[in-house]
């Protein structure tokens, strides 16, 4: 079999020729399943030149139409030869894969936002496209609501590397519209989390964190009408509030990224602001954070984490780019300002000076996203269900001379933002 | 009971090729148990075993099996207690010697060699109904040269000496590794069942980690000459390929973790 | 016929010398230069005690005994100082060399009318010999004396092949020859695979030895310069011996080492007869040993490049 794709106006259009059975099937599901992942939502088949067409074939256009339809994006076989319309009529799936004779103009494009639901208030939504955009990569700014903005509660039971004491736990509740970051675990008391404590990150709903007694995967949790999540936690950033923005971006070149920086400047210039919170989903192009191997609540007088070499008990560092082409979520607080409030609670990014952030991300398996304005919402809902988290890291920024391995960076996803507008310190 | 405490070796002490193979191995491996040991090339996993069995002098430390310290003892004494089965299919048997003759040999493993003739009716009758129960049709090959069997054979036939004499420690240094799949899924199905059935105490090297995972009771991994995990009982039944895997890269991230990097995540980990 | 029963009696006592090489050659993969050395030794000792009056049977066992200390000088000197075997063979060997003259006192040994181990035979024989000191076999007339000594050493060969053999068969003997096959496997099975070593290296030292105490006895002398070259004759002995009777099992292989010695012996006895000189001998022998090792490996590529010419064309 041969698979050869080229765009036609605002279409992809795969040409298959030769026979389509259940020792190819696969290799089409693949084929388009990178299409998707680059962005290409409108797909059509051309099956003018296919051969044969067996049940295992139409099961991987019927999977192809599916999963497209999960992003909002439409699939169609078109032209067809004869005897694939009159096999795909038999099989009584002709209204569903078949389509008629189309136009091929950008009239066939859908309206971007048409599938914004309900969640996030559209009122005065504009579409600008950046053209100075960093590093070749193309920025779509929505708006969602002019006067959004966050609030921010701050927790600091612990200062790193120091003894966690009694009543530094504090339960945090994490449900919509919550969103937030820290360490901290799940579990009835204080004390019945003291070994596991670990780092967290939480939005939409969806809580994941890493507990730190030798498991190897993340565990989360996810609301719902009678559940609602909560941690104890010994630090937490947790911000509440209305997005302001969606930012969507994608590379306009091939290989172009966006590092977490650029996101923050980006960010910082959309919502004019000093100190700002981001919420995001995107596909990486590669993570460098680390994450604790122990629980601080472990640590005794006598230890000194913080140093190295005892470090290596208690953090454990990614030392490569890690998760190529994996979806995570993100969230960061950030702010330009080293006199702002927020800033005690974060650290400075070394490669932008006058920068500090702190950001936790949550690495699970690639799924496309639609295009267009997305509902923070569902899109998590939908990233997380039957999904399970492969790792959950604290960003860093990597600025060492010759080995280090910089910034993490995206390659395409959508960034829900919102600046900060107050905060309050909860002291235990 | 194997029981080891504190074992240090050093190869090439003072010279450029030092290598520290064995720094501080503690291990305790109950009666009954079957443990696997699981670790990156050079990680020490065939010294240690090398050193359970006797083929070098510790620097440091003693092994105990059964309450009894092993440690001076040279390497064919601790054969009365220590059956083994090597990586080269070739090592364990003498090839120009019949099937026959080399299992007559393992008849004896640690006992005094005397005159009595070595193939005596009852030993042949007792060789062939064990080779027979092996079920690979080499009953009717016991009198030729063991060189003529295949590697898997070959393997079989150790396993099967090693533990003709129920041994207090059975150790196998990746004893399938060497093998074509198929007949290393035989020796490796054969080993679980001697094993079981003797309720022997055994110590396994393995690069598979499909077999770490499958066969033995408790997982133990190595790196740099030092135990870095160990997995057993119910932690061990849950453990999986992918798992182990993350260990040993959580163990290689810990490596690479220099001060430089260390300074970073200090200033960055708020 | 004096020629033959010459070889053969000289092909038996060497087959002792024979089966020493073979045990540590073929069984310990041993290559036990000390032969030359104790086979000298075990004749020196025999023919001075001899001389000295012993009885045969003692003087033999002397020199066997001889022998065995000799070869578990060099398994000592192999296995606890960790000498390379071949310089242990040449130290003990070279020192052999000045033990040897100390023993006898001078570099040669003759046994003029003393008693040796075919006396008692050649007794009994005179007894029935028909015309007086010569004894008719098939029509031939033979020298009671050579008749005696190849009677006796036939019987002497006979009950060592047939000890030799029972012990290999042995548990102890299983091992020995498990030792040359695998050190490692039997070290795992509980052996002191070193022990053995030196076991197999004195035993096969020993048999060397009393070959050498016969060969005194039959030749009439023990001479300093008598086991130069030994090593090789048993070598070739045995490699021919391997190509009449195989070395599946060590009954063959022992067979094989004794008819072995037996045919070199008379086809070197036929070439002195058509004229070799016996100072060419052991390049001869030489040459011989060498082409044995050397022409199976000859053969073999030789055959695969003509069958891959064969297949290309």
């Amino acid at each position: 079999m041969k698979i050869e794709s080229r765009i036609q106006g605002t279409r992809m259009v795969v040409q298959v020729n030769g026979r389509l059975d259940a020792a190819w099937a696969d290799l089409l599901l693949g084929t388009v399943r990178d299409l998707v992942r680059e962005g290409h939502h409108q797909v059509r088949l051309d099956a003018s030149g296919l051969e044969y067409l067996s049940s295992a074939g139409i099961r991987s256009l019927l999977k192809i139409r599916r999963e497209l339809e999960a992003v909002s994006g439409s699939f169609g076989i078109a032209p067809a030869a004869p005897f694939v319309q009159e096999t795909l009529r038999m099989s009584g799936l002709e209204a569903l894969l078949l389509v008629g004779e189309e136009m091929p103009a950008d009239a066939a494009e859908p309206a971007a936002g048409d599938n914004a639901d309900s969640g996030t208030e559209t009122s005065a939504e504009t579409v600008a496209k950046t053209g100075a955009s960093p590093s070749a990569v193309r920025f779509e700014e929505h708006i969602l609501d002019l006067l959004g903005a966050v609030t921010v509660t701050a927790h600091a039971g612990w200062r790193p590397w120091q003894q966690v004491l009694d009543g530094a736990c504090l339960e945090v509740p994490l449900s919509r519209p919550r969103f937030g970051l820290g360490i901290g675990a799940a579990g009835r008391d204080a004390e019945d989390i003291r070994s596991r404590l670990g780092d967290f990150v939480a939005a939409a709903g969806s809580v994941a964190w890493l507990p730190s007694d030798g498991a190897d995967r993340p565990d989360y949790l996810v609301q719902n009408e009678r559940f609602l999540p909560q941690l104890n936690a010994i630090q937490s950033l947790v911000g509440e509030g209305k997005f302001s923005h969606l930012l969507r971006f994608s590379p306009a070149a091939s290989n172009a990224c966006v590092t977490l920086s650029d996101l923050y400047e980006q960010v910082l210039r959309t919502t004019r602001a000093d100190a700002a919170a981001l919420v995001c989903l995107a596909e990486v192009e590669g993570l460098v954070g680390a994450s604790l191997a122990r629980s601080p609540g472990c640590i005794q007088a006598s230890d000194q984490p913080g140093e190295f070499p005892e470090l290596r008990e208690w953090l454990s560092f990614c030392g490569e780019r890690v998760h190529h082409q994996s979806q995570v979520l993100v969230v960061a607080f950030f702010c330009r300002d080293p006199s702002h409030l927020l800033a005690a609670h974060l650290a400075p990014v070394p490669s932008r000076p006058g920068l500090l952030a702190h950001a936790h991300a949550v690495v699970l398996p690639f799924r496309p996203l639609p295009q267009g304005v997305l509902d923070l919402d569902a899109s998590v809902a939908t990233v997380f269900d039957d999904n399970t988290p492969l790792a959950l890291l604290h960003l860093i920024d990597d600025d060492r001379p010759a080995v280090g391995l910089g910034e993490s960076a995206f390659i395409r996803g959508a960034c829900w933002c919102a600046p900060i507008h107050d905060l309050t310190h909860i002291t235990t | 009971m194997l029981d080891l405490r504190h074992i240090h070796k050093t190869f090439f002490p003072g010279t450029p090729n030092e290598v520290q193979a064995l720094c501080g191995i503690d291990l305790l491996i109950p009666e009954g148990t079957f443990a696997a040991i699981i670790g990156t090339n050079g990680s020490g996993k065939s010294t240690l075993l090398n050193a359970v069995a006797g083929a070098f002098d510790l620097d440091q430390g003693a092994i105990h099996i059964d309450g009894k310290n092993i440690s001076a003892w040279p390497e064919y004494r601790r054969a009365s207690l220590i059956g083994r089965v090597f990586q080269n299919p070739f090592a364990g048997t003498a090839a120009e010697m019949t099937l026959a003759e080399n299992l007559a040999l393992s008849m004896r493993r640690g006992c005094r060699r005397g005159l009595g003739l070595a193939l005596h009716r009852s030993a042949r009758t007792e060789i062939a109904d064990r080779v027979r129960s092996l079920n690979l049709g080499l009953e009717n090959r016991l009198d030729n040269p063991i060189g003529t069997l295949s590697g898997g054979q070959r393997q079989a036939l150790t396993l099967l000496m090693a533990t003709w004499l129920r041994p207090r420690l059975l150790l196998l240094d990746e004893h399938t590794a060497a093998l074509d799949p198929k007949s290393a899924a035989q020796v490796a199905e054969l080993t679980l069942t001697i094993i079981r059935r003797e309720k022997l105490t055994a110590l396994m090297v393995t690069h598979s980690m499909p077999q770490a995972v499958q066969l033995p009771d408790r997982i133990i991994m190595m790196h740099k000459g030092r135990v870095v995990r160990q997995y057993e009982g119910q932690e061990k039944s849950r453990v999986r390929v992918p798992d182990l895997l993350a260990a040993f890269d959580q163990v290689r991230r810990r490596e690479q973790l220099d001060p430089a990097v260390a300074h970073l995540l200090h200033n960055q980990y708020a | 016929m004096t020629l033959v029963i010459g070889a053969l009696t000289i092909g038996l006592i060497l087959s002792l010398l024979s089966m020493g090489v073979w045990i540590s050659f073929r069984v310990l993969r041993y290559c036990d230069i000390t032969v030359d050395g104790s086979i000298t030794l075990g004749a020196s000792v025999a023919a001075i005690l001899l001389v000295k009056g012993w009885s045969p049977w003692t003087a033999t066992l002397a020199a066997t005994f001889a022998g065995t200390a000799a070869g578990w000088v060099t398994g000592i000197l192999h296995t606890r100082f960790k000498i390379q075997e071949l310089l242990a063979g040449i130290l003990v060997m070279t020192a052999l060399y000045s033990v040897n003259l100390r023993v006898m006192g001078r570099s040669n040994v003759p046994l003029l009318d003393v008693e040796t181990l075919a006396s008692p035979m050649a007794r009994f024989m005179t007894r029935y010999a028909s015309h007086g000191d010569n004894l008719s076999i098939f029509g031939w007339w033979v020298p009671v004396q050579d008749a005696a000594m190849l009677v006796t050493v036939l019987g002497v060969t006979i009950a060592v092949a047939l000890l030799i053999r029972w012990f290999l068969l042995t548990h102890l003997g299983t091992a020995l020859r498990a030792t040359g096959d695998n050190p490692q496997m039997v070290r795992a099975q509980g052996v002191n695979h070193k022990t053995l070593v030196v076991f197999g290296l004195a035993s096969a030292n020993g048999l060397v030895g009393l070959s050498g105490a016969l060969l005194a006895q039959y030749q009439g002398f023990a001479d300093v310069q008598m086991g130069i070259g030994m090593m090789v004759w048993g070598l070739a002995s045995i490699i021919i011996g391997e190509a009449l009777a195989g070395r599946t099992t060590p009954g063959l292989a022992l067979c094989g080492a004794i008819m072995g010695t037996i045919l070199f012996r008379l086809l070197v006895a036929i070439a002195l007869r058509w004229g070799l000189n016996p100072n060419d001998l052991k390049l001869v022998t030489a040459l011989f040993v060498f082409a044995a090792l050397v022409l199976p490996s000859v053969v073999k590529s030789a055959r695969n490049s003509f069958s891959n010419r064969q297949r290309h064309a």
